[in-house]
Protein backbone atom coordinates (compact mmCIF):
# COMPACT_ATOMS: atom_id res chain seq x y z
CA UNK A 1 0.00 0.00 0.00
CA UNK A 2 1.33 3.42 -0.90
CA UNK A 3 2.18 5.97 1.77
CA UNK A 4 -0.53 8.43 2.73
CA UNK A 5 1.39 10.50 5.26
CA UNK A 6 4.90 11.72 5.92
CA UNK A 7 6.57 12.42 9.25
CA UNK A 8 7.60 15.88 8.02
CA UNK A 9 4.01 17.02 7.44
CA UNK A 10 3.73 18.78 10.79
CA UNK A 11 6.96 20.67 10.17
CA UNK A 12 5.69 21.78 6.77
CA UNK A 13 2.42 22.95 8.29
CA UNK A 14 4.33 24.84 11.00
CA UNK A 15 6.54 26.45 8.35
CA UNK A 16 3.52 27.59 6.34
CA UNK A 17 1.68 28.82 9.43
CA UNK A 18 4.68 30.77 10.70
CA UNK A 19 5.43 32.31 7.30
CA UNK A 20 8.75 30.50 6.84
CA UNK A 21 7.39 28.81 3.72
CA UNK A 22 8.86 28.99 1.12
CA UNK A 23 11.68 31.49 1.45
CA UNK A 24 12.93 30.95 4.97
CA UNK A 25 12.73 27.19 5.04
CA UNK A 26 15.81 25.40 6.37
CA UNK A 27 17.88 23.52 3.81
CA UNK A 28 17.10 20.04 5.10
CA UNK A 29 13.35 20.53 4.94
CA UNK A 30 13.65 22.23 1.56
CA UNK A 31 15.51 19.22 0.17
CA UNK A 32 12.95 16.88 1.63
CA UNK A 33 9.98 18.73 0.16
CA UNK A 34 11.50 18.76 -3.29
CA UNK A 35 11.75 14.97 -3.20
CA UNK A 36 8.58 14.08 -1.26
CA UNK A 37 5.27 14.07 -3.16
CA UNK A 38 3.18 14.13 0.01
CA UNK A 39 5.02 17.08 1.55
CA UNK A 40 4.99 19.12 -1.66
CA UNK A 41 1.22 18.61 -1.83
CA UNK A 42 0.80 19.47 1.85
CA UNK A 43 2.86 22.61 1.36
CA UNK A 44 0.91 23.72 -1.69
CA UNK A 45 -2.52 23.04 -0.24
CA UNK A 46 -1.80 24.48 3.18
CA UNK A 47 -0.31 27.65 1.65
CA UNK A 48 -3.41 28.03 -0.54
CA UNK A 49 -5.73 27.58 2.40
CA UNK A 50 -3.75 29.92 4.62
CA UNK A 51 -4.31 32.65 2.01
CA UNK A 52 -7.96 31.67 1.78
CA UNK A 53 -8.35 31.84 5.52
CA UNK A 54 -6.70 35.25 5.73
CA UNK A 55 -8.97 36.58 2.95
CA UNK A 56 -12.06 35.11 4.59
CA UNK A 57 -11.14 36.62 7.95
CA UNK A 58 -10.85 40.02 6.25
CA UNK A 59 -14.45 39.64 5.12
CA UNK A 60 -15.85 38.53 8.47
CA UNK A 61 -18.74 40.60 9.78
CA UNK A 62 -20.56 38.78 12.52
CA UNK A 63 -23.41 40.08 14.67
CA UNK A 64 -22.82 40.62 18.36
CA UNK A 65 -23.13 37.72 20.79
CA UNK A 66 -26.01 39.56 22.47
CA UNK A 67 -28.02 39.71 19.27
CA UNK A 68 -27.47 36.05 18.45
CA UNK A 69 -28.41 35.12 22.02
CA UNK A 70 -31.54 37.27 21.95
CA UNK A 71 -32.72 35.75 18.64
CA UNK A 72 -32.08 32.24 19.95
CA UNK A 73 -33.94 33.01 23.15
CA UNK A 74 -36.89 34.43 21.24
CA UNK A 75 -37.04 31.42 18.94
CA UNK A 76 -36.75 28.98 21.85
CA UNK A 77 -39.62 30.74 23.59
CA UNK A 78 -41.75 30.66 20.44
CA UNK A 79 -41.11 26.95 20.04
CA UNK A 80 -41.98 26.35 23.68
CA UNK A 81 -45.29 28.14 23.17
CA UNK A 82 -45.96 26.09 20.04
CA UNK A 83 -45.25 22.82 21.87
CA UNK A 84 -47.36 23.86 24.86
CA UNK A 85 -50.31 24.80 22.65
CA UNK A 86 -50.45 21.46 20.83
CA UNK A 87 -52.79 19.76 23.35
CA UNK A 88 -55.04 22.82 23.24
CA UNK A 89 -55.15 22.56 19.45
CA UNK A 90 -56.01 18.88 19.74
CA UNK A 91 -58.79 19.42 22.26
CA UNK A 92 -60.16 22.34 20.24
CA UNK A 93 -60.17 20.17 17.13
CA UNK A 94 -61.95 17.29 18.85
CA UNK A 95 -64.49 19.62 20.41
CA UNK A 96 -65.12 21.29 17.05
CA UNK A 97 -65.55 17.96 15.28
CA UNK A 98 -67.87 16.70 18.04
CA UNK A 99 -70.01 19.83 17.86
CA UNK A 100 -70.30 19.57 14.09
CA UNK A 101 -71.23 15.88 14.35
CA UNK A 102 -73.93 16.53 16.96
CA UNK A 103 -75.36 19.45 14.99
CA UNK A 104 -75.38 17.38 11.80
CA UNK A 105 -77.14 14.52 13.59
CA UNK A 106 -79.76 16.87 15.04
CA UNK A 107 -80.37 18.55 11.70
CA UNK A 108 -80.66 15.19 9.98
CA UNK A 109 -83.00 13.97 12.70
CA UNK A 110 -85.31 16.98 12.39
CA UNK A 111 -85.29 17.14 8.59
CA UNK A 112 -85.86 13.44 7.89
CA UNK A 113 -87.76 12.55 11.02
CA UNK A 114 -85.38 9.72 11.81
CA UNK A 115 -86.81 7.24 14.27
CA UNK A 116 -84.24 7.07 17.09
CA UNK A 117 -85.85 3.90 18.38
CA UNK A 118 -85.21 2.31 14.99
CA UNK A 119 -81.55 3.44 15.12
CA UNK A 120 -81.18 1.87 18.57
CA UNK A 121 -82.81 -1.30 17.34
CA UNK A 122 -80.40 -1.36 14.36
CA UNK A 123 -77.35 -1.18 16.63
CA UNK A 124 -78.79 -3.82 18.94
CA UNK A 125 -79.41 -6.11 16.01
CA UNK A 126 -75.99 -5.47 14.44
CA UNK A 127 -73.56 -4.70 17.31
CA UNK A 128 -70.59 -5.35 14.94
CA UNK A 129 -71.20 -1.95 13.33
CA UNK A 130 -70.77 -0.24 16.68
CA UNK A 131 -67.60 -2.24 17.45
CA UNK A 132 -66.26 -1.40 14.02
CA UNK A 133 -66.81 2.33 14.57
CA UNK A 134 -65.08 2.05 17.94
CA UNK A 135 -62.14 0.21 16.34
CA UNK A 136 -61.77 2.94 13.69
CA UNK A 137 -61.68 5.62 16.41
CA UNK A 138 -59.06 3.64 18.35
CA UNK A 139 -56.93 3.23 15.24
CA UNK A 140 -57.20 6.83 14.08
CA UNK A 141 -56.61 8.50 17.47
CA UNK A 142 -52.92 7.52 17.86
CA UNK A 143 -52.23 8.62 14.28
CA UNK A 144 -53.89 11.97 14.95
CA UNK A 145 -51.94 12.33 18.19
CA UNK A 146 -48.69 11.50 16.35
CA UNK A 147 -49.29 14.29 13.84
CA UNK A 148 -50.15 16.72 16.59
CA UNK A 149 -47.10 16.00 18.76
CA UNK A 150 -44.46 15.19 16.15
CA UNK A 151 -41.99 17.88 15.08
CA UNK A 152 -42.50 19.45 11.70
CA UNK B 1 -67.87 44.78 33.02
CA UNK B 2 -65.55 45.94 35.78
CA UNK B 3 -61.85 45.09 35.40
CA UNK B 4 -60.41 43.79 38.62
CA UNK B 5 -56.98 44.91 39.88
CA UNK B 6 -54.03 42.79 38.89
CA UNK B 7 -52.06 41.34 41.80
CA UNK B 8 -48.30 41.40 42.24
CA UNK B 9 -48.07 37.63 41.92
CA UNK B 10 -49.93 37.79 38.61
CA UNK B 11 -47.52 40.48 37.41
CA UNK B 12 -44.67 38.15 38.33
CA UNK B 13 -46.20 35.49 36.10
CA UNK B 14 -46.31 37.90 33.17
CA UNK B 15 -42.62 38.75 33.46
CA UNK B 16 -40.41 37.11 30.76
CA UNK B 17 -39.14 33.90 32.26
CA UNK B 18 -35.51 34.00 31.23
CA UNK B 19 -34.52 31.26 33.66
CA UNK B 20 -36.80 28.84 31.79
CA UNK B 21 -35.22 29.83 28.51
CA UNK B 22 -31.75 29.29 29.93
CA UNK B 23 -32.78 25.71 30.69
CA UNK B 24 -33.78 25.13 27.09
CA UNK B 25 -30.73 26.95 25.69
CA UNK B 26 -28.26 24.72 27.56
CA UNK B 27 -25.82 27.55 28.35
CA UNK B 28 -25.89 30.79 30.29
CA UNK B 29 -25.58 34.07 28.44
CA UNK B 30 -22.18 34.95 29.84
CA UNK B 31 -20.58 31.62 28.88
CA UNK B 32 -22.22 31.84 25.49
CA UNK B 33 -20.81 35.34 24.95
CA UNK B 34 -17.28 34.17 25.67
CA UNK B 35 -17.65 31.08 23.49
CA UNK B 36 -19.16 33.13 20.69
CA UNK B 37 -16.28 35.62 20.74
CA UNK B 38 -13.83 32.75 20.30
CA UNK B 39 -15.71 30.91 17.57
CA UNK B 40 -18.01 33.20 15.57
CA UNK B 41 -15.39 34.58 13.21
CA UNK B 42 -13.89 31.24 12.11
CA UNK B 43 -17.34 29.67 11.81
CA UNK B 44 -18.58 32.57 9.69
CA UNK B 45 -15.44 32.38 7.53
CA UNK B 46 -16.05 28.68 7.00
CA UNK B 47 -19.73 29.22 6.16
CA UNK B 48 -18.95 32.09 3.83
CA UNK B 49 -16.20 30.21 2.03
CA UNK B 50 -18.31 27.07 1.65
CA UNK B 51 -21.46 28.85 0.49
CA UNK B 52 -19.95 31.85 -1.30
CA UNK B 53 -22.80 33.99 0.03
CA UNK B 54 -22.41 36.44 2.89
CA UNK B 55 -26.12 36.69 3.66
CA UNK B 56 -26.53 32.94 3.66
CA UNK B 57 -23.49 32.68 5.93
CA UNK B 58 -25.19 35.11 8.34
CA UNK B 59 -28.36 33.01 8.41
CA UNK B 60 -26.48 29.75 8.81
CA UNK B 61 -24.37 31.25 11.59
CA UNK B 62 -27.50 32.13 13.56
CA UNK B 63 -28.97 28.69 12.87
CA UNK B 64 -25.74 26.93 13.88
CA UNK B 65 -25.61 28.71 17.24
CA UNK B 66 -29.31 28.12 17.83
CA UNK B 67 -28.94 24.38 17.23
CA UNK B 68 -25.81 24.36 19.34
CA UNK B 69 -27.64 26.06 22.22
CA UNK B 70 -30.61 23.71 21.99
CA UNK B 71 -28.59 20.49 21.76
CA UNK B 72 -28.54 18.47 24.95
CA UNK B 73 -24.93 17.38 24.61
CA UNK B 74 -22.43 17.16 27.45
CA UNK B 75 -19.20 18.72 26.19
CA UNK B 76 -16.00 17.38 27.72
CA UNK B 77 -13.97 20.50 27.00
CA UNK B 78 -13.68 23.61 24.87
CA UNK B 79 -12.25 21.69 21.89
CA UNK B 80 -15.14 19.26 21.94
CA UNK B 81 -17.60 22.15 22.11
CA UNK B 82 -15.94 23.89 19.19
CA UNK B 83 -15.80 20.70 17.10
CA UNK B 84 -19.48 20.15 17.79
CA UNK B 85 -20.29 23.65 16.58
CA UNK B 86 -18.31 23.08 13.37
CA UNK B 87 -20.11 19.79 12.91
CA UNK B 88 -23.45 21.59 13.04
CA UNK B 89 -22.15 24.22 10.61
CA UNK B 90 -20.89 21.55 8.20
CA UNK B 91 -24.25 19.75 8.31
CA UNK B 92 -26.08 23.01 7.63
CA UNK B 93 -23.88 23.73 4.62
CA UNK B 94 -24.38 20.24 3.25
CA UNK B 95 -28.14 20.37 3.81
CA UNK B 96 -28.21 23.70 2.01
CA UNK B 97 -26.24 22.29 -0.92
CA UNK B 98 -28.62 19.36 -1.16
CA UNK B 99 -31.55 21.75 -1.36
CA UNK B 100 -29.80 24.15 -3.74
CA UNK B 101 -27.09 22.24 -5.60
CA UNK B 102 -24.06 24.34 -6.49
CA UNK B 103 -23.58 24.95 -10.21
CA UNK B 104 -21.00 22.76 -11.92
CA UNK B 105 -18.96 25.79 -12.88
CA UNK B 106 -18.54 28.76 -10.62
CA UNK B 107 -19.24 32.19 -12.06
CA UNK B 108 -16.25 33.99 -13.49
CA UNK B 109 -14.51 36.37 -11.18
CA UNK B 110 -16.15 39.76 -11.12
CA UNK B 111 -19.55 38.26 -11.99
CA UNK B 112 -22.37 38.09 -9.42
CA UNK B 113 -22.16 35.03 -7.23
CA UNK B 114 -18.41 34.80 -7.21
CA UNK B 115 -17.35 34.69 -3.58
CA UNK B 116 -14.25 36.81 -3.95
CA UNK B 117 -13.86 39.71 -6.28
CA UNK B 118 -13.29 43.13 -4.80
CA UNK B 119 -10.03 42.66 -3.03
CA UNK B 120 -8.36 39.86 -4.92
CA UNK B 121 -5.83 40.96 -7.46
CA UNK B 122 -2.95 39.54 -9.43
CA UNK B 123 -1.54 36.13 -8.74
CA UNK B 124 -3.46 35.62 -5.53
CA UNK B 125 -6.69 36.35 -7.34
CA UNK B 126 -5.81 33.89 -10.09
CA UNK B 127 -4.95 31.20 -7.59
CA UNK B 128 -8.20 31.78 -5.73
CA UNK B 129 -10.18 31.54 -8.94
CA UNK B 130 -8.37 28.29 -9.79
CA UNK B 131 -9.09 26.99 -6.31
CA UNK B 132 -12.78 27.85 -6.62
CA UNK B 133 -13.03 26.01 -9.92
CA UNK B 134 -11.18 23.01 -8.54
CA UNK B 135 -13.35 22.83 -5.43
CA UNK B 136 -16.48 22.53 -7.54
CA UNK B 137 -15.30 19.04 -8.50
CA UNK B 138 -14.67 17.90 -4.95
CA UNK B 139 -17.08 16.33 -2.49
CA UNK B 140 -18.46 18.27 0.48
CA UNK B 141 -16.58 16.01 2.86
CA UNK B 142 -13.30 16.62 1.05
CA UNK B 143 -13.88 20.37 1.11
CA UNK B 144 -14.74 20.28 4.81
CA UNK B 145 -11.68 18.22 5.65
CA UNK B 146 -9.35 20.47 3.67
CA UNK B 147 -10.74 23.62 5.24
CA UNK B 148 -10.55 22.23 8.76
CA UNK B 149 -7.03 20.86 8.29
CA UNK B 150 -5.35 23.67 6.38
CA UNK B 151 -7.39 26.81 7.07
CA UNK B 152 -8.44 26.09 10.66
CA UNK B 153 -5.31 24.10 11.47
CA UNK B 154 -7.36 21.36 13.16
CA UNK B 155 -5.68 18.09 14.12
CA UNK B 156 -6.72 14.76 12.60
CA UNK B 157 -8.54 13.94 15.84
CA UNK B 158 -10.46 17.23 15.77
CA UNK B 159 -11.44 16.72 12.15
CA UNK B 160 -12.54 13.18 12.99
CA UNK B 161 -14.73 14.54 15.80
CA UNK B 162 -16.20 17.23 13.59
CA UNK B 163 -16.95 15.03 10.60
CA UNK B 164 -17.90 11.95 12.60
CA UNK B 165 -15.11 9.81 11.17
CA UNK B 166 -12.23 7.73 12.47
CA UNK B 167 -8.76 9.26 12.54
CA UNK B 168 -7.51 6.72 9.98
CA UNK B 169 -10.33 7.67 7.62
CA UNK B 170 -9.48 11.35 8.03
CA UNK B 171 -5.86 10.72 7.03
CA UNK B 172 -6.98 8.88 3.92
CA UNK B 173 -9.63 11.48 3.15
CA UNK B 174 -7.08 14.29 3.41
CA UNK B 175 -4.54 12.42 1.33
CA UNK B 176 -7.02 11.84 -1.47
CA UNK B 177 -8.49 15.34 -1.25
CA UNK B 178 -5.03 16.94 -1.41
CA UNK B 179 -3.98 14.81 -4.32
CA UNK B 180 -7.17 15.55 -6.23
CA UNK B 181 -6.95 19.27 -5.53
CA UNK B 182 -3.33 19.46 -6.63
CA UNK B 183 -4.15 17.54 -9.79
CA UNK B 184 -7.14 19.78 -10.54
CA UNK B 185 -4.93 22.82 -10.08
CA UNK B 186 -2.38 21.52 -12.53
CA UNK B 187 0.17 19.82 -10.29
CA UNK B 188 2.21 20.87 -7.28
CA UNK B 189 3.69 24.35 -7.32
CA UNK B 190 7.06 23.24 -6.05
CA UNK B 191 8.10 26.56 -4.66
CA UNK B 192 11.25 25.08 -3.33
CA UNK B 193 12.84 24.40 -6.67
CA UNK B 194 13.45 28.07 -7.04
CA UNK B 195 12.78 30.79 -4.56
CA UNK B 196 9.29 31.83 -5.53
Amino acid sequence: MSRIECRYETEILDAVASGRWPDRLDAELRDHVSSCGICSEVAMVSALYRDEYASAMDQVRVPTAGLVWWKAELRARREAVRVASRPITLVTGIAGAGTIAVLAALLLGYSKQIDLAAVSAFFLALPMVLWLALAVILAVTPIALYFVYSDE
Amino acid sequence: MIMRDITLSELELLRPRTEDTDDTLQMDQESFGAFYERTARPVWAYLWRRTGDGHLADDLLQEAYYRFLRARVAHENETHRRNYLFRIAANLVNDNHRRQPVPLELPEEGKPGHPVSDFSIGLQSQRRADLDRALVHMSSRQKDALWLAYAEGSSHQEIADTLGLKVGSVKLLLFRARRKLVKLMGGPMVAVKGKS
